[in-house]
C-alpha cells in the first residue's frame, strides 16, 4: 500500500518544475555532480596487466594471446551478444576431461563481465588466467589446480553493454532512470543490461533505458521480484527466461566443463565485498559452499589489501533470476554472485568523494592491480580446495638415518576406478627404536614465504599440526614423534602420476617400549600394527581417510570423501598396516659389489634386470624387457644408491640406430620414459618400482645369476682373482648407443646381454651363456634372441618365443676387447665389435 | 551554591545518560524498509531538519554533534527519514568551504551505523543503508581534503611550505590529489620555482616531483625518470604525458617507455604511440614492420599483435611476408584475424531496425 506521503512525493516528483533536465553527464576527478576524488579510468588497447583498465581489445588479445602460448588454455566461441559479437569461453586445464588416475575431473567457473559497468570483473576473471598460465610450472599449487581440475572462464558475457560503457568511459544519462533519476546514472559508462532494444550511440535516448539485465534473466526464479518486470527498469528480467543469447552462451559454456563435473560456480560483479551465495534444499551442498567461502574470506582478508569480503547467503527457495541460482540449482554445485571491493563506502573507501554511490562501479585505476591479482589467488585457493581432499598416496618407514627402506607402502589405481595398495617390507618395526616415517600426498600440502613453511594466507597456526601414530587395534600405542619436516623439492620420480613441492613430510617417530606397548604387541596374535595419520591441506581438508575409494563430487556433496569427522570432512587415515616386534630387528644389509647380478620374477620369466653395482654409491640398471607388442626393448638407468635401495631417477629408452655397418651413434635418440628404484630386502631379494609407460607398479624380484667374487653382505672382502674384474659393460666408442654387459658368473661362465638395435632402429637385446671353460676367447655359441610377452599388466611368460640368433667370441683384457659375431638372422649381419670399457663394478680389481 | 550542586548534577547525569540511550539507538537494529523508501524519505520535514542543521553548521558548529544525537532519537521522524537528514545534509555541506564541519563530527558521521536499511540489488536480504550517510561523510571528509590541497597550490605563495607538503601528502591520499590536479593551473613562474625548491630540498617533493615537471613540460627530466620510474607510477602518468606534451616531445618519450624493464609499461607505450601514428605511409610501414619484429618476443608479442590488428592490413602485410618469425611470432601472426575481427562492430540487431 502506497501511503499518502508517498503518493505526495512521486506527485512532487513528477510535478516539480526545477527539475533537472535529462542530460549526459561526465563522471569528473575534481567535484561535480559525478565528482569521484580520483581520475575517472580510462581503458586502454593493451593486454597486458597493468595499474589501470583494460579495453575489450586489450582483454581479449590477452585471452587469445594466453590460449596460442600455453596448450593447456583453449579457447571457445560459446555464443553470440544480442549484436552478434562473439562470447568466448576458455578453458583450462591439463589433459581432458580425466585426471591421470583415470577419475572425473573437476570443474569450476567464473564468469566475468555480466554487468557492463563492472570493469573489475573481466579484469579479475583474466587474472585468473593469467596467474595460471604465467605461473604455471611452479611444481605446487597452481600445478596442482592445472592438474586436476578445468577452470572454464568466460571474461566477458555481456560483450555488447561492455563496449557500450568502454566507447563513453566517462559520460551517462542523468535524471532519465525510472526509480532514482536524480542519483541513478544510466547507459554509457553506467550502463548495466545488454543492448536488447538499444542502439550503440549515447547522444540518442532510443533505448537508452532498454536492454535485459542478464542476471535476472535465468531459471528457476524467473520471473523474480516484481520490479524486474519493467522494461526500462534497470533490472528488466527480459520477456523469458534465457531469452538472451547471451544467457543461452553462459548455459552452453558449462558444457565446456562438463557439466556434471561442476564443483563450484561464480559470477564476478561489483559492488560490495559479499559474497551473495545461494542455499538450497540441499544441506551437505550449503555446508560445503559455507566452508569454503569461509576459506575465501579468511584467505583474501590476509592478502595485502587485508579486503574482508562476507558471506551473506540467500534465503531458500528465494531468487531472483542470477546466473548463480541457476548454476546452484541445475548443478548443486557451490554458487554465488561474488560482489568484488569496493564495500558500502563505495569510490571514499579510496579517497574519493562518494557523493554518488554508484562510484562504487569505478574502482581507481591505482587499486585495480591489487584487486586483480589477490583475488585471482583466492579464486585459485578455491580451485585447490574444490579439486578435492587430500589422501595418502606413499608411506615409508627409514630406520634413523632415512638411508635404509624398512617398509613401503603406496596405493595405485585399481579396477573400476577405485585403489589398491601395495605394501613391502624388509623387516618389521621394532619398539623402542627411531624411525623415519615419509609420508606423500597427492597435492601439494603446505605454503612457504621466505623459504619457510607458514600458515596458509587467512588460517592459523594449528593448521600445520600434523598427526602420526600407530595403534593395535582399538588402542593406541604411545608413539614418540617429532618435528615435521616438509620437503621442498619435488621428487624427482618421472611419470603419470605429477609431484609437488611440499606434497611430502618426513616425521621422526618411535614406538616406545613401554609396559603398555610390550603388553599389547605381545598379547596380539598378528603383530600387526595400523598406521595412524591425521593432517589437513593448505585449505583445510582433512584427509579422505580411504584412499581404496576416490574421492569425488556428486550432486552438491563429496562422495567417498570417508572419515570419523563426518561426511564432507574426512578424518583420520587407519588403512595402512605394518609387521612390529618387541625384539631388536637384524640389521639391513646394503646394496653392494654382491648385488651386482641378474634379477628376475619367475612369475614374469623372459625379462629382468641386470644390476651393475658401480663405485661410489653409484649403480645402472639395465631392464630387459618388451613393448606393447611383444618386440624386444631395453631401459637403461644410471641410478645413486642409498641404504638398500638404488634410486633410477631417470629410465632411458634408446632408438634410431640401425644395427650392422649402418650404425651411426648419431641416429640414436633418448627419451626420458619414467623412474625406478630397486630395494633389496637381503641378498637374494627384493622388490622393482617403476613408473614408465603408463604403468606405475611394483615387481617382486630374486636373484637369477651371482657375479663371480662378489659377495654379498657386510664385511666380506673381495680376494684378487683377475678375471672378475672383467665383469660390467662394453661398447665401441665408435658405435656408442649400444653394448655388452657381462658377468662372469663362475670362474668358468660368462653370461652376456647386447643391447642393440634392429635394422629398423627399434630396441633390440640378445642374450647369451657362454661354453664352459671357455676363457680366451670366451666362446657364446647361442645367442639368443626373445620376444613375445607385452609390456605392463598383461605380460604372459607363456607368449615367450625364443630365436637362435647366432654365435659369438669375446676377448677381453681389463681395459680393452673384441667382440666378433655371426649371425644368419634377417636384418642382421656378423661383424666385429672393438671394445672399451664402460663401466667396472664396485668392489672387483683387475689389474 | 545547591543550585549550582543541582544543575551540574543534571547536566552530569544527562551526560552519562546521553551516550546510552544514542548508543541504545546506534546498537538497535536498523529498520528495513524496501528501496522505495529513499523517495518518501525526502519529505518538507527532512528539508526542514537539513535546512536547520545547516544553519547550526555555520552559526555554531559545535552544537552540531548535539544536534545530530537528538535526531537520532527524534520520534517526530522515522528512521529512514533521520538517515535522510543526515545524508541530505552531508551532500549540502560539499558546496560550502572544507572545515566548515569539525573533523571529529565527521569522523563520528563516517563510523555510523544506518538507522533503515534495504535490500542490495543482487542479493536483497543483505542489508545495505538506504542513505549511506557513513559514506556520504567518509567521501565528504576527502572532498575537502580534496578541495584543501587543491586550494593550497593554488593560493599559497609559501613554495617552500608547498614543495615540502607535496613530499609528505600521502600520495594515494585525497589531498594530494588535490594538489595534483591544481599544478596544471599554476602560472610557468610558480611551477619554475616549485621546480626549483624541489631540485634544492633534500627530501625534493617526493612524487610530486614529476607532476610539477610534467606540467612544465621538461622533457629531458621526464625522459631520466622515465626509465627508473616504477611501473604503477608510470602507468599513471603515461596518459598526463600525451595530453600536456607536444606531439613530438610526447611521442619521444613513449618510445623511451618503450624501453622499460616492465613489459606492461613498454605495452602501454606501444598502445599510445599506435594511436598517434601520423598519417604518412612510410612512417606506418616502419612501425609496423617494428611491430612485427616484436611478434616472436614472449611478453611483448601478444601486444604487438594487437596494435597491428589496429592499424591497416598494408601497414605491415609486406613486412610480415618478408620477416623470418618464429614459432611464437607465427602462431600469433595466425591470431591477428581474429583479433581484427573482435575490433570490429558486430552484426546488426534485428530489433534495431525502424
Amino acid at each position: 500500500m502506497i501511503s499518502a506521503r508517498s503518493v505526495l512525493a512521486i506527485t512532487l516528483l513528477a510535478a516539480a518544475p526545477n527539475l533537472p533536465a535529462q542530460s549526459i553527464v561526465d563522471w569528473t576527478e575534481g567535484p561535480g555532480r559525478l565528482g569521484l576524488g580520483y581520475p575517472v579510468p580510462i581503458p586502454v588497447d593493451t593486454p597486458l596487466p597493468f595499474d589501470g583498465f583494460r579495453s575489450h581489445a586489450g582483454l581479449h588479445a590477452r585471452h587469445q594471446d594466453l590460449a596460442a602460448m600455453h596448450d593447456f588454455v583453449s579457447s571457445t566461441i560459446v555464443g553470440h551478444t544480442r549484436k552478434g559479437r562473439d562470447i568466448w569461453a576458455y578453458r583450462i586445464g591439463r589433459g581432458g576431461d580425466s585426471t591421470f588416475e583415470g577419475l572425473p575431473r573437476g570443474a569450476l567457473q567464473f564468469t566475468g563481465g555480466i554487468h557492463a559497468r563492472e570493469w573489475q570483473s573481466p579484469e579479475v576473471v583474466t587474472g585468473l588466467m593469467e596467474l595460471l598460465a604465467e605461473e604455471s610450472g611452479d611444481r605446487h599449487w597452481i600445478d596442482f589446480v592445472l592438474d586436476q581440475t578445468s577452470i572454464v572462464l568466460i571474461p566477458v558475457l555481456n560483450v555488447d553493454g561492455f563496449l557500450q560503457t568502454q566507447r563513453y568511459p566517462s559520460s551517462n544519462w542523468l535524471d532519465v532512470d525510472n526509480r532514482y533519476p536524480d542519483t541513478s546514472p544510466r547507459d554509457g559508462r553506467m550502463r548495466r543490461k545488454n543492448l536488447r532494444g538499444a542502439d550503440q550511440d549515447l547522444t540518442t535516448s532510443t533505448g537508452r533505458l532498454a536492454g535485459v539485465d542478464l542476471n535476472r534473466n535465468n531459471e528457476p526464479a524467473w520471473p523474480g521480484p516484481p520490479q524486474t518486470g519493467t522494461a526500462v527498469d534497470l533490472t528488466y528480467r527480459g520477456p523469458a527466461p534465457a531469452s538472451e543469447p547471451e544467457t543461452q552462451a553462459l548455459i552452453s559454456a558449462a558444457e565446456l566443463a562438463p557439466g556434471e563435473q561442476l564443483r563450484f560456480y561464480a559470477d564476478m560483479h561489483s559492488f560490495s565485498k559479499v559474497f551473495f551465495s545461494v542455499l538450497t534444499d540441499n544441506q551437505r551442498r550449503n555446508g560445503i559452499q559455507r566452508r569454503v567461502l569461509e576459506l575465501a574470506a579468511d584467505h583474501h582478508a590476509a592478502l595485502p589489501g587485508r579486503k574482508r569480503y562476507i558471506d551473506d547467503p540467500s534465503h531458500i527457495d528465494f531468487g531472483i533470476g542470477t546466473t548463480s541460482e541457476y548454476f546452484a540449482s541445475e548443478f548443486h554445485v557451490p554458487s554465488l554472485t561474488w560482489e568484488i571491493e569496493p564495500g558500502q563506502a563505495t569510490g571514499a573507501e579510496y579517497g574519493g568523494f562518494g557523493n554518488n554511490g554508484h562510484d562504487g562501479f569505478i574502482l581507481p585505476e591505482s587499486e585495480i592491480r591489487r584487486v586483480r591479482e589477490n583475488l585471482a589467488e583466492t579464486m585459485t585457493a578455491i580451485a585447490y580446495h574444490m579439486a578435492g581432499p587430500p589422501h595418502v598416496v606413499r608411506a615409508e618407514l627409514f630406520d634413523e638415518s632415512g638411508r635404509f627402506t624398512l617398509w613401503t607402502a603406496r596405493w595405485m589405481p585399481a579396477e573400476e576406478g577405485r585403489r589398491q595398495a601395495v605394501t613391502r617390507s624388509v623387516r618389521p618395526l621394532s619398539a623402542g627404536e627411531a624411525y623415519r616415517l615419509r609420508v606423500t600426498f597427492n597435492k601439494p600440502m603446505r605454503w612457504r614465504e621466505d623459504g619457510d613453511v607458514v600458515p596458509f594466507p587467512g588460517r592459523a597456526a594449528s593448521s600445520l599440526d600434523i598427526e602420526a601414530g600407530l595403534a593395535l587395534g582399538n588402542e593406541t600405542l604411545s608413539v614418540v614423534a617429532g618435528e615435521a619436516e616438509w620437503h621442498r623439492q619435488p621428487s624427482t620420480w618421472q611419470g603419470r602420476r605429477p609431484r609437488y613441492r611440499d606434497d611430502t613430510v618426513t616425521i621422526p617417530i618411535r614406538l616406545e617400549d613401554n609396559q603398555n606397548n610390550i603388553a599389547l604387541l605381545e598379547g596380539s596374535r598378528s603383530r600387526s600394527v595400523t598406521l595412524v595419520l591425521a593432517a589437513e591441506d593448505m585449505t583445510g581438508h582433512s584427509l579422505d581417510a580411504d584412499p581404496a575409494t576416490p574421492a569425488g563430487f556428486r550432486w552438491g556433496a563429496w562422495r567417498d570423501y570417508d572419515g570419523e569427522l563426518g561426511p564432507d570432512l574426512g578424518g583420520r587415515d587407519r588403512t595402512l598396516a605394518l609387521a612390529a616386534t618387541t625384539r631388536q630387528a637384524d640389521p639391513v644389509i646394503p646394496v653392494s659389489a654382491g648385488h651386482s647380478a641378474m634379477w628376475f620374477n619367475p612369475d614374469r620369466s623372459g625379462e629382468g634386470w641386470v644390476l651393475e653395482v658401480l663405485p661410489e654409491n653409484r649403480a645402472v640398471a639395465y631392464w630387459f624387457t618388451f613393448d606393447d607388442e611383444g618386440r624386444p626393448r631395453w631401459l637403461v638407468g644410471n641410478g645413486r644408491i642409498e641404504g638398500n635401495r638404488v634410486e633410477f631417477p631417470e629410465l632411458i629408452a634408446a632408438s634410431g640406430a640401425r644395427f650392422g655397418p649402418d650404425f651411426d651413434p648419431e641416429d640414436v635418440e633418448t627419451a626420458t620414459v619414467g623412474s625406478a628404484r630397486m630395494v633389496f630386502d637381503g641378498c637374494t631379494g627384493g622388490w622393482y618400482e617403476y613408473e614408465a609407460y603408463g604403468f606405475h607398479r611394483t615387481i617382486d624380484f630374486q636373484a637369477l645369476t651371482s657375479t663371480w667374487n662378489a659377495p654379498c653382505g657386510p664385511n666380506v672382502g673381495f680376494p684378487d682373482i683377475e678375471r672378475a674384474g672383467e665383469s660390467g659393460s662394453w661398447y665401441d666408442p665408435a658405435q656408442a648407443g649400444q653394448g655388452l654387459t657381462v658377468q662372469w658368473i663362475s670362474p668358468e661362465q660368462m653370461m652376456l646381454v647386447w643391447f642393440t638395435f634392429d635394422a629398423e632402429g627399434r630396441p633390440y637385446w640378445i642374450i647369451g651363456l657362454s661354453r664352459a671353460g671357455s676363457t680366451d676367447p670366451v666362446v657364446f655359441p647361442e645367442l639368443r634372441a626373445v620376444r613375445g610377452p607385452v609390456f605392463g599388466d598383461d605380460y604372459d611368460p607363456g607368449a615367450l618365443e625364443q630365436t637362435l640368433w647366432g654365435r659369438a667370441e669375446l676377448s677381453l683384457d681389463c681395459a680393452q676387447g673384441q667382440f666378433e659375431y655371426e649371425t644368419d638372422i634377417e636384418g642382421f649381419v656378423g661383424g666385429v665389435l672393438p671394445l672399451e670399457r664402460l663401466t667396472r663394478l664396485a668392489g672387483l680389481e683387475c689389474p | 551554591m545547591r543550585t549550582v550542586f543541582f544543575r551540574l548534577a543534571l547536566a552530569s547525569c544527562l551526560l552519562t545518560a546521553l551516550p546510552v540511550v544514542i548508543s541504545a539507538a546506534a546498537a538497535a537494529e536498523p529498520t528495513r524498509v524496501p528501496p522505495e523508501a529513499r523517495w518518501t524519505a525526502i519529505s518538507s520535514e527532512v528539508e526542514a531538519r537539513i535546512e536547520s542543521l545547516l544553519e547550526t553548521s555555520l552559526s555554531d558548529a559545535g552544537k552540531v554533534s548535539s544536534r545530530i544525537d537528538e535526531l537520532r532519537v527524534d520520534p517526530g521522524l522515522s528512521p529512514a527519514e533521520r538517515d535522510a537528514v543526515l545524508y541530505g545534509y552531508l551532500q549540502r555541506l560539499r558546496r560550502l568551504p572544507p572545515g566548515t564541519l569539525p573533523s571529529f563530527i565527521l569522523d563520528r558521521l563516517s563510523a555510523m551505523p544506518p538507522l533503515a536499511v534495504t535490500g542490495h540489488e543482487e542479493g536483497p536480504h543483505h542489508p545495505v543503508p538506504l542513505f549511506n550517510v557513513a559514506a556520504a561523510a567518509r567521501g565528504l571528509a576527502n572532498e575537502w581534503d580534496w578541495r584543501e590541497g587543491f586550494e593550497q597550490v593554488t593560493r599559497s605563495a609559501d613554495t617552500a611550505a608547498l614543495a615540502g607538503a607535496l613530499a609528505t601528502a600521502p600520495a594515494d591520499g585525497a589531498r594530494y590529489r588535490g594538489m595534483v590536479a591544481a599544478l596544471e593551473q599554476l602560472p610557468r613562474y610558480r611551477l619554475d620555482e616549485l621546480a626549483l625548491q624541489c631540485a634544492s630540498t633534500p627530501i625534493g617533493c617526493g612524487p610530486g616531483r614529476v607532476e610539477i615537471e610534467l606540467a612544465r613540460g621538461n622533457v629531458g627530466w621526464l625522459e631520466t625518470w622515465i626509465a627508473s620510474a616504477q611501473a604503477p607510477e608510470l602507468a599513471a602518468q603515461l596518459p598526463g604525458l600525451r595530453r600536456q606534451l607536444a606531439r613530438e616531445a610526447a611521442d619521444a618519450l613513449m618510445l623511451v617507455a618503450m624501453q622499460h624493464p616492465d613489459k606492461s609499461i613498454a605495452a602501454l607505450a606501444m598502445s599510445d604511440l599506435t594511436d598517434h601514428l601520423p598519417k604518412s605511409p612510410q612512417i606506418r610501414r616502419e612501425w609496423g614492420a617494428h611491430l612485427v619484429g616484436l611478434l616472436d618476443d614472449p611478453a611483448l608479442g601478444g601486444a604487438a599483435a594487437l596494435q597491428l590488428a589496429r592499424m591497416d592490413n598494408e601497414d605491415w602485410l609486406q613486412a610480415a611476408a618478408s620477416r623470418p618469425l618464429g614459432e611464437t611470432g607465427r602462431r600469433r601472426l595466425e591470431l591477428l584475424a581474429e583479433l581484427e575481427s573482435a575490433l570490429e562492430s558486430g552484426r546488426p540487431d534485428p530489433e534495431d531496425a525502424p
